[in-house]
């Protein structure tokens, strides 16, 4: 049985401070749904668990500078039941709506999804398609990551043991946009992604790609969405960015799933992916969160 | 009784909804102490010593337990004596306890119980079936030789002569996984000793008196000197009997040897561990038909998992053998079924017990034999069913009861629409990603026990002088509602209103040993006894008030809350109660009830072998998509004859929770097992269907009441989840035109 102590601060300046006292020694609690598993099963064993959930400065949702910007405190539900959200970043709010359960959901926030880095991570490829930013902050400054480059292994992040994530900030759309997230579980019910495909188009045809759980990190398709740049969709460049995508993922097998199955899914998905985009942005169907596998 | 009353009725639903009821680990001791399991990291090793000095040296810890201290047997079981308290000599299976650690806490005792060592010698792991049998050496038990732990045959008519003469024959192979029994409550015990040396037992226990029996054997105590309690149990489905007895005597060698109370709470990884699982089954199946659609003659031969434990594999065999042909006339059956020992986790009782197995098989070759005859699968089984006075396979006359088998199967169809929907089916065709299909199986099931043991309940119906009634039966309530059926009965019986009635909370030494809530027997013998008692105790009433009503006591009737005879003379039911006590007579009657006689010659493999049967019939309608190869159950429509429904919502609470675990076992329940220690203990990764898997369905309760016990009843536990894996597997088949032999069925590698 693990022993830690714990600690509580208001502001997010004392936050920083047990931060850099503590360090690699200290885990950060928001939600908890992915910590408390964990520590019980000893993967982290933390000496110091500092509760941020009192920082008052890391609980906004808002519009401002043409980005939303996502507080380190918001939760899945928050993020589900907000009119910004829903509007200005369909493509994360359909994947929201797909983490886990309306109870894990109520606890779990997005900045707690990314930092526990796990190659499936819900948002992860939405905020990647968006060209997201990742807000750092520690004792001695505050610097920010473009969440394509926020992921460094499984269960590893570029953030340090004395930093703190503080925000997120989705830079706004011009024009129009499709966007789509595609999440295969083994069943309807909860459970986590045997692979995840999301996807961006923009009305000059500009495309972003993104897999989740097939490779070390949730990782970009640069070559699929070079293939496909500048064009509108047609069956010989799909098979060509598919093609890419499968060049570009590396899968396992586990207990999810087979690395066969995975691959197979991943060029399935990517049909569906790109054509639910496509299809959003030209006529708004089908609805941002109708199941499209 | 209001009609009203009957609709839904359970008398404990306001506790269990608003988390006031109180399980096993709700219950706490003042003093008590906790105690924790040492397990080994082996499957399969010889023993050479247990060092529990640095555990014993631990602040804060009591004793640590071994083989040493047990008093009594070494090892118990329900059949063969084989479970060990205490592993000895061998490790058997990866749950094998070595030890207890029994400390002031139980943070203490988990990080004691790190502290125990032991010495192995490694043995090479006996992990399958097929090499397993017959072995010379490396035997999982010396007790059994080539590790067959049990052999059950039928020999009826003479199937190989007959073979040679078929116009076809049609043989496949199948195999069912282990399947974990997913109960809410993981296993949790506690034991208080009293000071006259007689100890309490709390706990999950689906039968009190096995609890006890186990208790006895390990401690060398009689009967008497255990008092175990009835609470509510939070799930069992068979899972709660071996696992959690061995579990209690544990904590009573505890509390009785350092005499204050010692709880032992399982968690879930422990409870995966060290609990059994159903049987995993490995079938051949070999049918002769005529170009008619006869069945002829059927070969059958099974391989069944007993793993490290012998447990009740003996007797779950014995219903797959018994069963092995499904509703079916065949006149040449040629069956074995054998029980094998394996280092894998052990296998035991699980509702459906040895049938959803045979039921997955013989199912699924109905539809292959009717296909290779080019005949329609339901007259298929329309040829040969079974019907009014049947022989069975094993020369039973099905005249005790009405044989529904067709009228079940024809209600079913008619409601599912089975006939127009199976021409709709996909068969590996169709223009959208969807496959679509509908799959039909259908079976009999003896109700309670049968040839396998013996079968008696009790109820004690003791009215109290102000009209309220107390109400005991030995039938122990796993959650299931069992003692909202017998409440219902008896408030029946009496035609008073139910809140009269009150259930007590009964125990070993409240009233006697009515068998284990098991084999669809819980209604069926608990409202017999009943009845039983009712007969009684009206006897004794209309004696007693014959002379105040001034009629023959046969005169006088129960109706409306009130005692009646044929004058204008009445007393309301407390009046008659009052009259009771002025005639210093108690209105207490005891019943007992012994269900039919059953019979089973071993030697021949030939009997009668249940008094009576439960007939069914499933369709399911799935979709698959030929792309994800993920599969969507989307209705199932479930008929069964339970002779007599006495709380239909129930009955149909039974079929739906049947249906959910039918399905978990077809599609997504699947236990890893690598060098015989379970990777998926969790359910995390072992995966029950959730709330949005499961499909709408539509529960028909048939009503054909039953003759052979008072009670009229014929269960539905078992039945409600024995034909769903079967309709499942077969609905497959239609839609994606690919037969599945195997559990649970995994399409996405024939994604296309």
């Amino acid at each position: 049985m693990l022993n830690f102590d714990y600690r509580r601060p208001e502001s997010l300046d004392e936050a920083l401070s047990l931060r850099k006292e503590w360090g690699g020694k200290s885990s950060l609690l928001m939600g908890g749904t992915d910590l408390f598993l964990a520590i019980e099963e000893e993967v982290r064993r933390p000496e110091l668990l500092i509760d941020l959930k009192k920082i008052r400065a890391l609980s906004g949702l808002e519009e401002k500078d043409g980005a939303v910007h996502i507080g380190a405190a918001v939760t899945y539900s928050e993020l589900i039941h907000s009119d910004l959200v829903h509007q200005k970043l369909p493509g994360i709010w359909e994947s929201s709506r797909l983490v886990a359960s309306v109870g894990i959901r109520n606890s779990a926030t997005m900045v707690g999804n990314i930092c526990n880095a796990v190659p499936s991570a819900e948002s992860a490829t939405p905020l990647m398609i968006r060209d997201a930013v990742i807000h750092i902050t520690s004792a001695s400054g505050s610097r920010s990551v473009p969440a394509v480059e926020f992921f460094t292994g499984p269960r590893r992040t570029v953030v340090k043991d004395d930093e703190i994530v503080t925000s997120i900030s989705v830079p706004l759309m011009k024009g129009k946009f499709g966007e789509s997230y595609v999440k295969l579980g083994r069943y309807r019910g909860e459970d986590i992604a045997q692979v995840a495909t999301a996807v961006l188009v923009d009305e000059n045809w500009n495309y972003r790609i993104a897999y989740g759980a097939v490779g070390p990190v949730p990782m970009g398709i640069p070559g699929a969405e070079a293939v496909l740049k500048g064009k509108k969709p047609a069956a010989d460049l799909i098979e060509k960015a598919k093609s890419e995508v499968l060049n570009t993922v590396s899968p396992i097998g586990d207990i999810r799933a087979s690395k066969e199955y995975r691959l197979h899914m991943c060029a399935v998905m990517f049909e569906k992916a790109i054509d639910a985009a496509v299809s959003r942005m030209e006529t708004g169907a089908p609805a941002y969160g109708a199941r499209l596998i | 009784m209001e009609d009203s009353e009957k609709k839904v009725f359970r008398n404990d639903a306001v506790a269990k909804v608003t988390g006031r009821a109180k399980y096993a680990d709700d219950y706490t001791f003042h003093g008590m102490i906790h105690g924790v399991p040492v397990y080994t990291d082996s499957v399969h090793a010889e023993i050479l010593g247990i060092d529990t000095a640095e555990a014993e040296s631990f602040p804060g810890v009591r004793k640590v337990l071994t083989w040493k201290d047990v008093p009594g047997e070494p090892a118990w079981g329900q059949i063969e004596h084989d479970h060990y308290i205490f592993a000895r000599e061998k490790i058997r299976y990866h749950g094998d306890v070595i030890a207890l650690v029994v400390a002031d806490t139980r943070d203490i005792a988990l990080q004691a119980a790190a502290l125990v060592k032991w010495e192995l010698k490694e043995l090479e792991p006996v992990l399958d079936q097929k090499t397993a049998l017959g072995a010379k050496s490396n035997l999982v038990n010396e007790k059994f030789p080539g590790n067959k732990v049990t052999h059950h045959h039928v020999r009826r008519g003479n199937a190989e002569a007959v073979f040679p003469a078929c116009y076809k024959i049609v043989e496949r192979e199948f195999r069912t996984p282990f399947v974990e029994h997913a109960y809410m409550e993981p296993e949790c015990a506690f034991a208080n000793p009293l000071t006259d040396g007689t100890i309490e037992l709390y706990g999950t226990f689906q039968h009190p008196f096995s609890t006890r029996r186990y208790c006895s054997a390990f401690l060398n105590r009689q009967f008497a000197d255990f008092v175990v309690y009835s609470h509510p149990t939070g799930g069992s489905f068979g899972g709660k009997d071996d696992t959690i007895s061995v579990i209690a005597a544990r904590a009573a060698l505890a509390a009785s040897l350092l005499r204050v109370p010692v709880k032992i709470l399982y968690d879930r990884e422990w409870s995966f561990r060290e609990s059994y699982k159903r049987n995993p089954y490995i079938m051949k199946y070999k049918y002769g038909l005529s170009p008619e659609g006869k069945i002829l003659a059927l070969n059958t031969y099974m391989l069944s998992e007993s793993g490290g434990i012998t447990s009740t594999t003996p007797w779950s065999t014995w219903r797959s053998t018994a069963q092995c042909a499904g509703p079916y006339v065949v006149d040449n059956v040629h069956t074995d079924v054998i029980g094998v020992a394996t280092n894998n986790v052990f296998t035991g009782a699980m509702r459906g017990f040895g049938t959803p197995q045979v039921n997955f098989a013989i199912e699924q070759m109905m539809d292959i034999c009717a296909e290779e005859l080019d005949l329609d699968p339901v007259e298929f089984r329309r040829i040969n069913m079974v019907r009014q006075d049947s022989i069975t396979i094993t020369g039973q006359k099905l005249d005790s009861h009405i044989v529904s088998m067709e009228e079940v199967m024809d209600k079913v169809i008619a409601r599912s629409g089975y006939l127009e929907n199976v021409k709709k089916s996909s068969r590996g065709k169709s223009d959208s990603d969807e496959l679509y299909g509908t799959g039909l199986a259908i079976s009999y099931r003896g109700s309670s026990v049968g040839a396998e043991g013996l079968d008696f309940a009790a109820c004690m119906v003791n009215c109290q002088f102000d009209g309220s009634i107390v109400l005991d039966t030995g039938i122990h309530e796993n959650g299931q509602g069992a003692q909202s059926v017998m409440m219902l009965a008896l408030a029946e019986e009496f035609d008073v209103p139910l809140s009269r009635i009150r259930y007590n909370r009964s125990s070993t030494t409240s009233i006697p040993d009515s068998g284990t809530t098991v084999a669809t027997r819980g209604t069926m013998m608990g409202v017999s006894a009943v009845r039983k008692a009712s007969a009684k105790l009206k006897k004794i009433i209309r004696e007693t008030l014959s002379d105040d009503f001034r009629c023959d006591p046969e005169d006088i009737r129960f109706e409306k809350d009130r005692l009646v005879a044929g004058g204008s003379y009445s007393l309301t039911w407390e009046e008659a109660m009052h009259r009771m006590f002025l005639h210093r007579t108690y209105p207490f009657a005891f019943g007992e009830y012994k269900a039919p006689r059953v019979s089973w010659d071993d030697e021949v493999g030939a009997g009668d072998a249940y008094f009576t049967y439960v007939y069914s019939c499933n369709v399911v309608e799935l979709t698959v998509n030929k792309k994800t190869g993920k599969v969507k159950v989307i209705k199932a429509t479930a008929g069964h004859d339970v002779g007599r429904a006495i709380n239909p919502e129930l009955v149909k609470g039974q079929i739906y929770g049947g249906i959910a675990q039918g399905l978990g076992m077809a599609l997504t329940e699947d236990l890893q097992i690598e060098g015989g220690k379970i990777m998926n203990p969790n359910f995390n990764k072992y995966r029950i269907p959730k709330s949005v898997d499961m499909p709408e369905i539509e529960a028909i309760i048939i009503e054909n009441e039953d003759r052979t016990t008072p009670s009229g009843v014929k269960g539905i536990g078992e039945p409600a989840t024995e034909i769903a894996a079967a309709a499942i597997a077969n609905a497959i088949y239609n839609a994606t035109g690919v037969r599945q032999f195997s559990l649970p069925i995994k399409l996405e590698g024939a994604a296309e």
